[in-house]
């Protein structure tokens, strides 16, 4: 059970960030050398606290505090928002010279926006709930250390985020299985199917309206097939890029935790 | 060497003749060349009515595409199209109700219907399909698939690039291409009608009805007519290919199988025939 709430854990950035120094911390109490260990680890947190305070003093003189958190993540919801609406309603709209099919770019579009509608509605509920909790550990956030600091910025990050996921997913879905179905109908129009026991091609004995029906569902799919493409490609250039940004993070904070002869 | 006498070679393996084992005498392996053994001589006839299955499918293909631009001209109604497919289909089915079973038309019968439900349930589909890409794309797609289709089409010999599901797969790919050049999906319907008709019902026909030579020129005489009304460059091309298949090939195969030369002989390998 351990193991399962290790794993959900693992998934935020302040979960991981507390199961790694409660690890390293356990590690300490079980080893041999346990001056060693015990400095590496009281010179790692030191330093973590220090950064914490001395970087957060900087980025306070230069006019960010943390009071104007909230407003930055509301501010950054509604363009994240924004942005992804224009680069839907351009795909909609026979983007760079392609000839995508106007029903179904037309018939993704609408639906990838009423999902954003709900996103947004859903949004708009949470962050009255989170401001308070921001407003009341803004005193504290002076004293937190950089590795904390930045994993509070990662699962902010993330939750902003959490919708482009989303789409990736149903574009990968939608795109996977219309490639399946024009890969096995293809092998129809040759006359062959796919052989699941012996896990090889052999004719196939197809029937007329088997091979009527075949080809024009193959021919409806392979015409369809570039507009879920693109759908696919935009989603999934920009789900790499807030993963970059997001991996980014995530190493800066392995970086700060790093202790050498760690088992 | 014998009783002074020399020794005849017999082709006996278990004797000890005093020839090595490997010895043939030289007059007998090339005096067993044989020329032209088992040659097949094809008559005149059977020369035309094997190109005249090739030209009525030519012919067939010929009288789709200009259906189909009459269709996409204006030049008929859609309306008009589907009456006309359904007498012909109708008349077809009374002709062949004399020679044949019940069960066997019926089936037919339900495989048309399948086809006409399946075929309405999809075509507003198909007619907005391919509606951003540009007409010559959709034209040469089509022109390849149906030539796919004449080439892999059965003529009543075996070979490796005879197919039967390439050549209808192919024949509606073009089918389905072409049908989203109309403006409504009832004519998308119609063409789909007439492409069940060309490449389902007419080689179902064929096959129980050989044709002789002078129908099938009568076949590509309509077809180059109905062709000529609205294209009337592609119909002379149309009728010089029509003519080349049908009459100009068939008598010079005729006239070059007096070149025929084979040879057999000892040297061949073993067939278990």
């Amino acid at each position: 059970m351990l193991a399962n709430v290790r794993q959900i854990l693992n998934q935020t950035f302040i979960g991981s960030y507390v199961a790694n120094r409660v690890d390293q911390v356990r590690t300490v109490n079980t080893k041999n050398g346990i001056e060693k260990q015990a400095i590496f680890l009281a010179i790692s947190l030191t330093a973590d606290f220090c950064l914490g305070t001395v970087i957060f003093s900087c980025v306070q003189q230069s006019g960010y505090s943390p009071q104007l958190l909230p407003q930055a993540i509301v501010n950054s919801t509604e363009s994240t928002v924004e942005n992804l609406k224009l680069i839907i309603s351009w795909l909609m709209q026979n983007p760079a010279g392609l000839k995508l099919n106007s029903v179904l770019s037309r018939a993704l579009g609408k639906f990838f926006l009423y999902h954003i509608h709900l996103w947004v509605t859903y949004v708009y509920l949470l962050i009255p709930a989170l401001i308070d909790l921001l407003q009341t550990l803004s005193p504290v956030f002076h004293f937190l250390p950089l590795s904390l600091q930045l994993s509070i910025l990662g699962d902010m990050l993330s939750v902003l985020c959490v919708h482009v996921f989303c789409f990736y997913a149903y574009a990968r879905r939608i795109t996977y299985s219309q490639i399946n179905g024009c890969i096995a109908l293809a092998r129809l129009f040759a006359g062959k199917k796919y052989n699941p026991l012996r896990k090889r091609v052999d004719s196939a004995d197809a029937s007329l309206e088997h091979l009527f029906v075949g080809t024009m569902v193959f021919t409806i799919l392979l015409f369809l097939l570039p507009t879920s493409l693109t759908f696919f490609l935009v989603f999934y250039s920009l789900r790499l890029s807030a993963m970059l940004g997001l991996e980014i993070i995530r190493r800066s904070i392995w970086l700060i935790q790093w202790l050498p002869c760690q088992s | 060497m014998e009783n002074g006498r020399k020794n005849q070679w017999r082709k006996v393996l278990y004797e000890n003749g005093g020839f090595p084992d490997n010895y043939t005498p030289p007059e007998s392996f090339l005096a067993a060349i044989e020329r032209n053994k088992n040659l097949r001589l094809y008559t005149k006839r059977e020369c035309f009515q094997g190109a005249a299955i090739v030209g009525r499918e030519v012919s067939l293909v010929i009288t789709f595409w200009s259906l189909y631009v009459y269709l996409s001209e204006s030049l008929i109604n859609s309306e008009q199209l589907l009456v006309a497919l359904l007498l012909v289909v109708t008349s077809g089915y009374l002709y062949h109700l004399r020679n044949y079973t019940y069960s066997v038309l019926l089936s037919g019968l339900k495989t048309t219907l399948f086809f006409l439900t399946v075929g309405f349930a999809l075509s507003p589909v198909l007619f907005k399909l391919t509606d951003t890409i540009s007409t010559d794309t959709i034209h040469t797609m089509s022109v390849i698939g149906l030539v796919v289709h004449t080439f892999t089409q059965n003529y009543g010999i075996h070979g490796p690039l005879v197919s039967k599901s390439i050549s209808l797969n192919s024949a509606i790919f073009s089918t389905v291409c072409l049908a989203s050049r109309f403006p409504t999906h009832i004519m998308a319907f119609s063409l789909l009608c007439l492409a069940v008709f060309c490449f389902l019902l007419v080689p179902m026909w064929s096959e129980v009805y050989v044709p002789n030579p002078l129908k099938s020129l009568l076949s590509a005489l309509i077809s180059v007519c109905l062709l000529a009304r609205v294209l009337p460059n592609y119909a002379v091309l149309a009728a010089v290919f029509l003519i080349l298949v049908q009459v100009i090939c068939p008598l010079l195969f005729f006239h070059l199988q007096s070149y025929k030369q084979t040879i057999h002989g000892p040297w061949d390998e073993a067939s278990l025939d």
